[in-house]
């Protein structure tokens, strides 16, 4: 005989918290904390994560959604971070030998922010300096003398021609394009008519004078160009003096004051070398925008602009390692970009237009990013990898990855990179990258896993009544009474789904704060209550509760067919739960078998009309080896059973009603009916032992409301697993009819419990023929099997007649 | 103040070539015409010599950029001469554009009534560049157009604008009221310098000045130069070699220390 279960107590349904003990009375009180304390998973992977120094080391943190992952892993990082010190600065400058491959400059900590201004005050004098020392009277001498040398020069040559002419009767003329000589007469250039009285000697005389002057004359005008550029080259040589002298007066300052920073000295040294060679655009510069000083930035002189700098990494203002959340991780605005502008038409750009990404920000410290933002956006996680595994940041467009021809670019030096990424996503997506992606698990070798709950333990407790101040400190509410606080641990629990375990979702915990916070300050309280707890609860419930509420309605009206008094052979209540969201809820669902003659099968009609899922299916394969092993081993079983969740649309699975299937199944064959007030929940094995669900408070729940709204008879009540204890949670209205006595829930260990409390009759133990004793349950079952097998017996074939099967429906 | 009893240069008249030392005479020139709001009249001088050499059978011309010997044909040099006006009017235009004057030109040769006509109607101001007038070819091309103003100012015409004001005065009155009156609109200090071989008629006139610049109240000094006939053309340097200086000489005066 199988002990009779007996009803759970009151006290047995839910944990609650005695706010009347808690240890204060306000959370204003505590301590606010970050977590419960103890030995976390993801606590020991974070402290070895964020202490590795290793590029491999990143960390992939795991856990549900709404748990505080992000809040706790920044607070961790941010921590550890504060006790690092703050990265180098990171400048881009012109490459004056590569323009397109601009120059990287690493810069001691802050300092980056002072080299840029002193460049900037640097070019901004550079003007000055250079048109007063071009206009000053040293340079304007030497220059004059310089000119004057050429001129000198030629008045000298050209005036010996020209004395040489004279003296020969001979005009040295000017022409607009040149020169030439004509023969005088009487002081003038000599007519044409006087020309030709000449004699023929004389005519001779004069030409032949006049081609020697013309041959000296070209001699003269071969040697002028060559003078020319003799000026030119003096000219160049004291501009180049004068402008090495004004510059370097300027940078001498500078060279002294960076001599230490590695790469400056170099930097200034080709700075330096620019500004002498373009000293004279420089100052046409200065000419031009003497009422309009140029912008060094600004872009409006790319000569000027070129010895500016882009300080893309500016630490100046950190005290420690930096922790960036980059919220939309694209490609760009992870490793930078490099923009362009509009010119004429055309879309150019320079070093200027480098712009930083997270990484940048990110380098020396910690880039947290949210793994499934990263993997949506195109071309972001390759790019991330890559940088990850060169340790470096190398700035390229996603068409440049591609391979797709674009605008003229740049390609700027790479920057080292030194950065420890937090990934943060779901299991299913560390399953998935771990399966698919083998760069994976050699670029991210922490895993921190986040619980999503933990032991309801004393000490737990304690560190969960922190954590709550904190969350009311953080989310800027109102302090919680103890009764808040009470009720909030009382939700924990069961969000849990476990009465000895609290949820970590913290979120949730979060979001019914807010609202409590919100129906305290309604109500014209001070703290939140248990009171604003308990509305907040409630009125999110009544914002989902559409679906279930329209249920529970066509139930009542009779529309859905639910029994809940009575007794009905091969049908009874088994319950299911519906999830839309994040809100899920109970319902009974009548489950009715129908037997006939056939060859032992059970059919799942869900299975059939493919509405059934696989676990479903399972459990009604296990209640047909249930049923094969109870009472197929003297003869077969001559029946065929068919099992159905009456009025149900939409897709079943789970194994939760296989127990109450095997019952109706039972209760057809044997035509003993069932009661009608107890709706069943439960998974079977083949040996008839109930098993443990999911689910159980909604699904208490929800026949509790279907009783509740016909009228509470007295008998109604619940069978769970006994397993299933532990996991009772259920809301005060159920405990209080269950208190009243006005509703039962029976905790059973077997499918004989279970039949005994819903036929009332004795389930029966077989003797050690196997014969179950007159009037028990299975021997009503086991008569009908035989009377079953006899009627099959009869449609056996005869000798010498072909076999002839009886017609099966399955 | 007292105005000078004599009519202020309303036309500042400048001759031009197509080259470097004509364009700074140019802005020069505007500086002195804007000073005096006075009408910028540029005069391209076409040289009749090369004119004339382009006629004779043996004449050849020689590039200045290449050395190479080519033909000097007059209608060639006769279009040149008009490429070279239409630029030099053209950057006249735009330079007078600029600092709203007024302007004209002419081209010397051509245009003979243009200068009978301004002696008859206004005062003009004809400006020389010393540096132009050193060169022989040009200095008798000058000459000649000297003789058509009364009042004739040669200066260094590579600076910006004069800085001082030197009158060469040998007794007419006109030219020293020209150059008071320029003085004073200019605010320029006015150095009179009378050139004789007589040291006593010298000191006579200058007393004369004296006292017409004190009557007038105007800022300057007197300065009697003594100069030996067939010494004119050294003077005449001497004169001319002041930086920044713009010296005026009355029509006459100067035809006479250049020995015409």
């Amino acid at each position: 005989m199988p002990s009779t279960p007996t009803a759970l107590a009151a006290a047995d349904l839910r944990w609650r918290c005695d706010s009347a003990r808690l240890p204060f009375r306000t959370t204003a009180e505590l301590e606010p904390l970050a977590h419960v304390g103890g030995e976390h998973r993801w606590m020991e992977a974070l402290k070895l994560g964020t202490a590795i120094r290793r590029p491999e080391y990143n960390i992939f943190t795991v856990g549900n959604e709404g748990i505080g992952k992000r809040y706790l892993t920044q607070r961790f990082v941010e921590a550890a971070a504060a006790n690092q010190p703050p990265p180098d600065d990171w400048c881009y400058v012109y490459n004056f030998q590569q323009p397109h491959l601009p120059n990287v400059l690493r810069l001691p900590t802050g300092r980056g922010r002072a080299f840029k201004a002193d460049i900037a005050r640097l070019v901004d004098d550079l003007r000055e300096v250079l048109t007063a020392t071009f206009e000053g009277e040293d340079y304007r001498s030497h220059r004059q003398l310089i000119e004057q040398e050429l001129k000198d020069r030629q008045e000298q040559a050209f005036g010996a021609i020209e004395k040489e002419a004279q003296a020969n009767s001979i005009a040295f003329l000017r022409t607009p394009m040149g020169f030439s000589f004509a023969p005088m007469h009487d002081g003038n250039v000599m007519q044409p008519q006087v020309f030709q009285a000449l004699s023929q000697a004389d005519r001779e005389a004069i030409e032949h004078k006049i081609k020697e002057l013309q041959d000296k004359l070209q001699e003269l005008l071969q040697q002028v160009p060559l003078w020319v550029k003799q000026t030119q080259d003096k000219l160049r040589e004291l501009n180049q003096e004068t402008a090495t002298y004004a510059v370097s007066g300027l940078i001498a300052n500078l060279e002294q004051t960076y001599a230490e920073v590695a790469e400056i000295p170099e930097h200034l040294q080709a700075l330096k070398a620019d500004m002498v060679a373009n000293a004279e655009a420089i100052l046409n510069i200065a000419a031009q925008t003497a009422q309009a000083p140029v912008q060094v930035q600004d872009g409006q002189n790319p000569l000027l602009r070129r010895y500016g700098v882009n300080l893309i990494a500016d630490s100046a203002d950190l005290t420690h390692a930096p922790v960036v959340w980059e919220d939309n991780p694209t490609h760009e605005r992870l490793i930078g970009r490099i923009e362009h502008r509009s010119e004429m038409g055309s879309l150019v750009t320079d070093f200027h237009l480098i712009r930083a990404g997270a990484l940048h920000r990110a380098n020396g410290g910690y880039l947290l990013i949210d793994a499934k933002r990263l993997l949506s956006r195109p071309m972001a996680y390759e790019a991330l990898k890559q940088a990850l595994r060169r340790s470096t940041i190398e700035i390229e467009s996603a068409a440049q990855l591609y391979g797709f021809p674009s605008t003229i670019t740049l390609q700027p030096e790479s920057i080292p990179l030194t950065v420890k990424v937090v990934l943060m996503g779901d299991r299913m997506l560390h399953y998935l990258l771990s399966a698919y992606d083998p760069d994976f698990q050699d670029q991210f070798k922490v895993i921190a896993d986040f619980d999503e709950d933990i032991e309801r333990s004393d000490s737990a407790l304690g560190d969960f009544h922190r954590v709550i101040a904190g969350l009311a400190q953080h989310a800027e509410t109102r302090a919680l009474d103890a009764g808040g606080v009470g009720r909030l641990c009382e939700y924990s629990v069961r969000m849990a789904s476990d009465s000895g375990k609290l949820s970590l979702k913290m979120e949730t915990l979060r979001d019914v704060l807010i609202e409590a916070d919100h129906w305290a300050g309604e109500a014209g309280r001070d703290l939140v209550t248990a009171a604003d707890i308990d509305r907040s609860l409630e009125r999110r419930e009544f914002r989902v509760d559409r679906i279930r509420e329209r249920i529970q309605e066509e139930i009542g009206k009779g529309t859905i067919r639910i029994e809940s008094e009575g007794a009905a052979a091969g049908q009874m209540n088994g319950l299911v739960v519906l999830q839309i969201g994040d809100f899920a809820f109970g319902r009974p669902s009548r489950i009715s078998a129908q037997v006939r003659l056939g060859s032992g099968s059970v059919v799942d009609i869900e299975r059939e009309v493919k509405l059934g899922g696989p676990l479903h299916s399972k459990g009604v394969m296990i209640l047909s080896g249930y049923l094969g092993a109870k009472f197929g081993l003297e003869a077969p079983l001559s029946l065929s059973a068919t099992l159905v969740f009456e009025q149900s649309y939409g897709g079943v699975d789970g194994d939760s009603a296989s127990a109450a299937e095997l019952i109706t199944l039972l209760s057809a064959i044997a035509q003993v009916p069932l009661a009608q007030h107890f709706a069943m929940t439960g998974s079977v094995d083949q040996m008839g032992r109930v098993q443990a669900i999911g689910g159980v408070n909604h699904k208490i729940e929800g026949f509790f409301d279907v009783c509740a709204a016909r009228g509470l008879t007295g008998e109604q009540g619940v069978l769970i697993p006994a397993t299933n204890k532990r996991h009772l949670m259920l809301q005060d209205r159920v405990v209080e009819a269950v208190a009243a006595g006005r509703f039962h829930i029976h905790a059973v260990e077997t499918v004989d419990q279970a039949i005994e409390l819903l036929t009332g009759l004795p389930a029966g133990e077989p003797d050690e023929s196997g014969t179950y004793p007159e009037g028990s349950f299975h021997r009503k079952v086991a008569d009908r099997l035989a009377a079953l097998a006899e009627a099959r017996r009869k449609f056996a074939p005869q000798p010498g007649q072909p076999e002839t099967k009886p017609r099966e429906d399955e | 103040m007292r105005t000078p009893e004599t009519r202020r240069p309303t036309r500042i008249v400048l001759p031009l070539q197509c080259d470097e030392a004509s364009w700074a005479a140019l802005e020069h020139a505007a500086a002195v015409a804007k000073a005096l709001r006075a009408e910028l009249r540029g005069t391209f001088l076409e040289d009749l010599d090369v004119l004339a050499a382009a006629s004779l059978p043996i004449t050849r011309a020689i590039s200045y950029r290449s050395g190479r010997v080519g033909t000097l044909d007059p209608a060639q040099v006769e279009a040149q001469f008009r490429a070279l006006a239409t630029r030099a009017r053209q950057r006249l235009a735009d330079l007078c554009r600029q600092h709203a004057l007024a302007w004209s030109f002419e081209v010397a040769e051509r245009a003979p009534q243009a200068a009978t006509e301004s002696q008859e109607a206004r005062l003009d101001l004809l400006l020389l560049d010393r540096t132009l007038l050193r060169r022989r070819q040009n200095a008798a091309a000058l000459l000649q157009l000297a003789t058509r103003y009364d009042t004739v100012g040669v200066g260094d015409m590579r600076q910006p604008q004069p800085s001082r004001l030197i009158l060469v005065y040998s007794g007419e009155m006109e030219g020293l009221r020209v150059a008071g009156s320029l003085a004073e609109t200019m605010a320029l200090p006015l150095e009179v310098l009378i050139p004789s071989a007589d040291t006593r008629e010298a000191e006579a006139s200058a007393g004369s000045v004296r006292e017409w610049l004190g009557i007038h109240r105007i800022a300057g000094s007197v300065l009697p130069v003594a100069v030996q006939d067939g010494d004119r053309e050294k003077a005449l340097a001497a004169l001319t070699e002041g930086s920044g200086a713009l010296v005026v000489f009355d029509r006459h005066d100067l035809l006479a220390l250049l020995g015409n």
